[in-house]
């Protein structure tokens, strides 16, 4: 059971991709994804992210996207796929929810 | 001295890095010396005009702010690629300023007629 | 001793060459103890461009060079009052370094 945090953009890094090849092989499904910091850009509605996109939807595991680094990018739920949007507050209850929390980079 | 025409082009996303200002910077200090300038903004780089940033919360800065204001520094020429907004599913309206858009070829082009170039 | 301003019973904090470091203890009457400072009453005409420069710094979070300046006093309050020798009158010395002074602004630091 545990929170994987990934702070950088598909666009640079390969690290939401890493994430996900690993969760397909977790038999421990109650694991759940955290996009912060550049990573909120994954969740852009953009064609080149829709293989990562489809691959979170059939993990079917609960992926989030931190508000405050939204805000920051001006992303809004118009230009998102359609993923839990949770704030800081929220982010530190997921940690708490969470056995551990695996940071990728 | 002949003003040169000197070409930034941006690339990367606008908090990876501390690279955003220090862009800025160079395109403000190129254009209070009265050269020649064009911008282009590609690939991640288009994600720097979303608008309705807010960096409230961050305490970072915010320099999409700033973006619309370059033409009081005549840098009038701004360019956006044309594909990366379509690949993001952005459009103009989408934007905290509109500039026109250029076709990779037209890229290419720009980059052969200018003196200097800054790659970011 | 840090350099500071006394005004209603507070101390604000100047900078070594007299700015504010809290760009939130800006107020008009702040702005018009930095003013008598450097030895300028505060007219309609002061406040026009104080208003101005502030509203350009909040809106962009630039500072702008004398120039752009005189380009947005042109753009904004009309040809006539786009003239660095309007900018002068007014604050006279360096204008842009006191009109950023008395506006609350950070000191600019570009040299054109």
């Amino acid at each position: 059971m545990t929170l994987h945090l990934i702070n950088k953009s598909p666009a640079r890094s390969s690290a939401l991709n890493d994430c996900l090849s690993v969760l397909e092989f977790d038999n421990n499904s109650a694991s759940a994804i955290l996009l912060i910091e550049d990573a909120v850009y994954a969740a852009l509605n953009r064609s080149s992210y829709a293989y990562l996109q489809e691959k979170i939807k059939s993990l079917a595991i609960p992926c989030y996207v931190l508000k405050e680094d939204m805000l920051l990018r001006g992303l809004h739920a118009g230009l998102i796929e359609s993923f839990s949007i949770v704030d800081y507050a929220g982010f530190v209850q997921l940690s708490i929810d969470y056995n551990k929390v695996q940071s990728w980079s | 001295m002949t003003p040169k025409n000197i070409l930034v082009i941006v690339r990367q996303s606008p908090y990876s890095s501390i690279l955003s200002a220090a862009t800025l910077d160079i395109v403000l200090t190129a254009a209070a010396f009265e050269q020649t300038l064009t911008l282009i903004f590609m690939g991640e780089g288009v994600l720097h005009l979303l608008s309705s940033q807010d960096s409230k919360a961050s305490g970072l800065k915010n320099i999409s702010k700033a973006l619309p204001s370059l033409e009081l520094y005549e840098v009038d020429q701004v360019f956006v690629e044309k594909d990366a907004l379509k690949e993001r599913n952005l459009k103009t309206e989408n934007l905290v300023m509109r500039p026109d858009t250029l076709s990779l070829s037209q890229i290419a082009e720009t980059i052969e007629k200018a003196d200097q170039v800054f790659n970011f | 001793m840090a350099n500071t301003l006394k005004i209603k019973g507070k101390q604000l904090k100047l900078d070594k060459h007299g700015y504010l470091l809290e760009l939130t203890d800006w107020d008009q009457v702040v702005a018009e103890a930095l003013a008598d400072k450097e030895g300028l009453n505060l007219h309609k005409k002061h406040w026009e461009l104080i208003n101005l420069l502030r509203n350009f710094h909040q809106q962009s979070g630039l500072i702008p060079s004398t120039r752009v300046l005189v380009k947005l006093m042109a753009k904004e309050l009309g040809e006539d009052k786009g003239k660095s020798v309007y900018l002068m009158s007014l604050f006279p010395g360096t204008p842009l370094k006191t009109i950023c002074k008395i506006a609350g602004l950070p000191r600019p630091t570009n040299c054109v």
